[in-house]
């Protein structure tokens, strides 16, 4: 597994997270290159159809960030967001995705170093989990119409009929 | 008269005879408001189409109030048919129905004003297939008659959600068509515990056993959205199924967006849903979809002490906050 390389989903809020990723950038502070960062207004902007959406298109993890409880430049949106964030964490993991899929943090445009570390933990604790499993969502090609369809019948040629028929 | 009757020691007779003053004062009322031009329409149920079946049904002549029935199968949720509605309407309800009204107000559809509660105290709705399996009934057959003459209503014959009901009788009405029946005090352990059984079932088990449990369950899944229709909840003028730029929910029968789909509607109820059983009762493929929403039931009970729809002046769990709220899985 030392070669897999996650691919994780960042969404920073604007006012705080994202300056702190601009600090550490800044600052030189090494961190793994394996976040994409999507920025928002705020925290509260986030929506969980977001993070399916994320997983469906072969993010191996989700991390969100926004300001410090009581720093909401709206004054209170990630009060809300906080309780929608436990929510949603727990209801993912009903849904089976793993504990270490998903992460939430609070980081100040100040703290560069914080914003550093929390991203090596997030890439690392992906890293440990291996590529996501759950709510991948893929085109059909032709090697799954044939698995789909030889799944009830191993000696099922009909799949392989249609393809050639496809073909010719 | 009394209705102070243990769910477990109510046979078909006196069902029978609760259904039939039941119907009785709910036509009566039906009438009275109407004549009076107290409300434009009046939302109660008929008789369905197949044996052991109820419809809504939407009145606005006196004329027509003798339609109106009251039996164990009616299971639909009547707040679901007030929501944006700009005249006056009754509406027939029994606890759940009266929470979800309180949800529609607190939410701004509708306007207590606009709403006569007709209050109906609720002894708990049969399951849907249960009762159809025990009793072998085919539709047209012979035997129906005999075997409902037969039927007994205990608690295993109740559907799921009403075996755990909180709220049995209305929270707020204008008239009540019957003296209250007794609630169950629950205990926040008893509740924990007993309510949320098939949760914490699930809870239990290994991570990638409940994906594929609720794989499993949700193979037969048609999309047919049954359950987004029959809940009250969801009122979105556009909903997130039908958002094409994004499309974040495929609209096919792909396992994954079926998944998402679930996933998602059932969010959309989280800190709303008064378990009100009505999703499952309107599924045709019997998919036990408040599975999920009794998830965020939990969640909302356990770490906010939120039960939905149980009073006018608070407000929903996701529309507040506190300074000190959980934030221990927070970096």
């Amino acid at each position: 597994m030392s070669e897999f390389e996650p691919k994780i989903i960042t969404i920073l809020c604007n006012w705080c997270t994202y300056g702190a990723a601009d600090l550490a950038g800044v600052s030189r502070f090494q961190y793994p290159p394996n976040i994409r960062v999507i920025r928002v207004p705020c925290s509260g902007r986030v929506s969980p159809k977001m993070i399916l959406s994320a997983f469906h298109n072969g993010a191996d993890g989700v991390w969100i960030s926004g300001c410090h409880p009581g720093d909401c430049h709206y004054i209170t949106g990630n009060y809300y967001a906080r309780r929608k964030f436990m929510l949603l964490k727990n209801f993912l993991e009903y849904n089976g995705i793993e504990p270490g899929r998903i992460h939430f943090s609070w980081i100040s445009s100040a703290e560069g170093v914080k914003f550093a570390e929390v991203a090596r933990d997030v890439v690392e604790s992906v890293r440990q989990l291996g590529p996501a499993k759950y709510f991948i969502k893929k085109e059909l090609d032709d090697n799954d119409l044939c698995s789909c369809l030889n799944k009830s019948n191993p000696d099922n040629n009909l799949a392989k009929n249609i393809l050639e028929e496809q073909a010719a | 008269m009394t209705m102070n009757i243990n769910q477990s020691d109510i046979n078909k007779k006196q069902i029978d005879i609760i259904n039939q003053q039941y119907t009785e004062k709910i036509r009566e009322s039906a009438k009275k408001v109407l004549l009076e031009k107290k409300v434009d329409v009046v939302i109660g149920f008929k008789n369905g189409t197949e044996p052991m079946t109820t419809e809504p049904c939407l009145i606005n002549k006196a004329s027509d109030a003798d339609k109106l029935i009251w039996n164990e199968h009616c299971r639909l949720n009547l707040a679901n048919y007030v929501k944006g509605r700009k005249d006056k309407a009754a509406v027939v309800a029994k606890g759940c129905d009266s929470r979800n009204l309180v949800n529609h107000i607190i939410e701004h559809q509708i306007k207590r004003e606009n709403l006569y509660i007709i209050g109906v105290p609720c002894n708990g709705m049969v399951d849907k297939s249960l009762n159809l399996k025990e009793l072998k009934v085919e539709a047209e057959s012979d035997t129906m008659q005999e075997n409902l003459d037969l039927f007994p209503i205990n608690r295993d014959m109740l559907q799921d959600n009403c075996k755990t009901c909180i709220k049995r009788n209305p929270v707020i009405f204008d008239e009540m068509i019957a003296e209250p029946v007794k609630e169950r005090e629950w205990t926040k352990e008893e509740k924990l515990k007993e309510s949320f059984e098939s949760v914490n079932k699930i809870e239990a088990m290994a991570e990638s056993d409940r994906w594929s449990f609720f794989n499993d369950m949700l193979s037969s899944c048609t999309r047919c959205y049954a359950c987004r229709n029959a809940c009250p909840l969801c009122y979105c003028p556009t909903c997130f199924v039908d958002e094409s730029r994004p499309q974040w929910v495929g609209k096919g029968t792909d396992l994954i967006d079926v998944r998402t789909y679930h996933f998602l509607r059932a969010f959309h109820c989280a800190g709303r849903c008064t378990d009100c059983g009505a999703c499952e009762a309107a599924c045709p493929m019997n998919i036990k979809v408040r599975l999920f929403t009794k998830k965020l039931d939990k969640e909302c009970f356990e770490n906010f002490g939120w039960e939905a729809g149980m009073s006018l002046d608070e407000r929903p769990p996701l529309d507040v906050y506190k300074v000190n709220d959980n934030a221990n899985f927070i970096r």
